[in-house]
């Protein structure tokens, strides 16, 4: 009885799995109601799923159980956390005043952490990394040291020129628009070069994993019409 | 006199608490007080998040009713929402209550509903992309669009791994796109993007900024 009951949810879960895959691939047609069903479907199930997953993995753990099975000092902590988490619900009441606080608290530490993040995580370590592009001492062996350095060169000359790209600064002249110096402005098309290059990159990047998820739905399609005996290839 | 003085208390905690977590990266004595406050935004976020969830079902709420021609799409997030809200919650009181930590239910609905339409909309990214790229150099003929082009092109001929297909050249030239000019621009981004972040962090920091609504 089990196993018939484990097949019909399997049966059902694959045909509601082929059923969304169709009304998102309606969409190919042009914005229709098939595809806004599945979208909003998709949104619900999406923003209840993330909910669950926040409260079972941060709330439950780091609140509420050391509320209710914590030490003294745990149930202290857990009580001062408390206290600014109920004031932040009240965002979602007409009383959202009495939440800002809490906000801050969030905003400040959210700002501090970006900081510190930036610094420690992405600007030091991306300096150091072009830095040593350009480094000999930092040459692998296995090959040709000019090839290393001319690779070098080009990676300082992209990091550099995109930077100034997003340089936006002008002089000011009175009674004309402002302008970035020609300098700067013959220094960002290299800019726009490497640029180009990189979005480029990504693209075909992207473009590549959405090839194999197309290829992986078509193939479910296929697996899923067979199953139900309409053979579409013999040899598939 | 009419003194406001939440705006005041709440830049006065944000700038104060943000402080503590910044000086906590460089000073190792107050390591352990970063952490706590890193514990304290993590359970905010969540509670935040919950606080977006819920205004997201506010809104459409507002949303049903005869006048909106698009309320029966609210409708069905609505049920949608709330149905695997209570799957997932009676999913939970089984594992904490009963011990049966397996989540069946709700990975049952991850794996069958949310799971295809996440991989149906990438896929139908790849057709949107082809016809993109395609009419890229029919929009906008200049040395960007063309490099941008020519880029897409040789990285993905250089990425394919069937055999008729198959140029080690094309390999290599890949290889070296993706790994110095691709490099050198990404790094030109990813610097760029740190020093808006520091930028506007440090905004907040110095109560020039106050999204918090000070």
């Amino acid at each position: 009885m089990n196993l018939t009951i484990g097949s019909l949810l399997d049966f059902t879960g694959l045909g509601l799995g082929f059923l969304f895959t169709i009304l998102i691939f309606s969409y190919l047609l042009g914005d229709n109601p098939f595809f806004r069903l599945a979208i909003h479907i998709f949104i619900g199930v999406s923003a209840a799923y993330v909910a669950l997953v926040t409260i079972n993995n941060v709330l439950i753990p780091r609140l509420i159980i050391p509320l209710i099975n914590g030490t003294k000092g745990e149930r202290l902590l857990s009580l001062l956390l408390f206290i600014p988490s109920l004031f932040l619900l009240t965002k979602a009441t007409p009383l959202r005043k009495a939440g800002n606080w809490s906000v801050a608290i969030l905003v400040g530490i959210g700002a501090a952490a970006a900081v510190g993040g930036a610094i420690t995580g992405t600007l030091f370590p991306q300096i150091l990394g072009t830095i040593n592009s350009v480094d000999p001492s930092a040459y692998a062996i296995s090959t040709s040291r000019w090839d290393q350095a001319i690779n070098g060169f080009i990676i300082v000359l992209g990091t550099v020129t995109t930077l100034i790209y997003f340089h936006f600064g002008a002089r000011e002249t009175p009674g004309q628009s402002s302008e970035r110096l020609p300098i700067i402005e013959n220094i960002s098309k290299i800019g726009k070069v490497f640029l180009a290059v990189t979005f480029g990159a990504l693209y075909a990047g992207v473009y590549l994993s959405s090839l194999a998820a197309l290829v992986e739905r078509l193939t479910f399609i296929w697996k899923f019409l067979n199953s139900l005996g309409f053979t579409l290839f013999s040899s598939f | 006199m009419n003194i406001k003085l939440n705006a005041p208390v709440s830049t006065a905690i944000a700038i104060g608490v943000g402080i503590i977590v910044l000086a906590g990266y460089f000073i190792p004595s107050i390591t352990n007080i970063r952490f706590a406050l890193l514990r304290t935004g993590l359970v905010l976020a969540a509670v935040a998040l919950l606080v977006g969830i819920i205004n997201l079902l506010t809104v459409h709420f507002k949303k049903l009713g005869p006048d909106n021609e698009n309320s029966g799409y609210s409708l069905i997030l609505i049920i949608a929402l709330l149905l695997t809200l209570v799957i997932g919650i009676i999913d939970m009181v089984q594992s904490y209550m009963f011990g049966q930590s397996n989540f069946q239910m709700t990975n049952w609905i991850f794996t069958n509903i949310q799971l295809p339409i996440e991989t149906s909309l990438l896929a139908v990214t790849a057709v949107s992309l082809t016809y993109a790229a395609a009419s890229i150099l029919r929009k906008r003929m200049d040395l960007f669009s063309i490099t941008f082009f020519f880029v897409i092109l040789l990285v993905l001929l250089g990425s394919f791994s069937i055999p008729p297909a198959t140029l080690p050249f094309l390999h290599i030239i890949r290889d070296w796109i993706v790994r110095v000019p691709a490099l050198g621009g990404a790094r030109g981004l990813l610097l760029g993007i740190a020093l808006g972040t520091i930028t506007t962090g440090i905004r907040i920091l110095m109560g020039t900024d106050r999204p918090y609504g000070g």
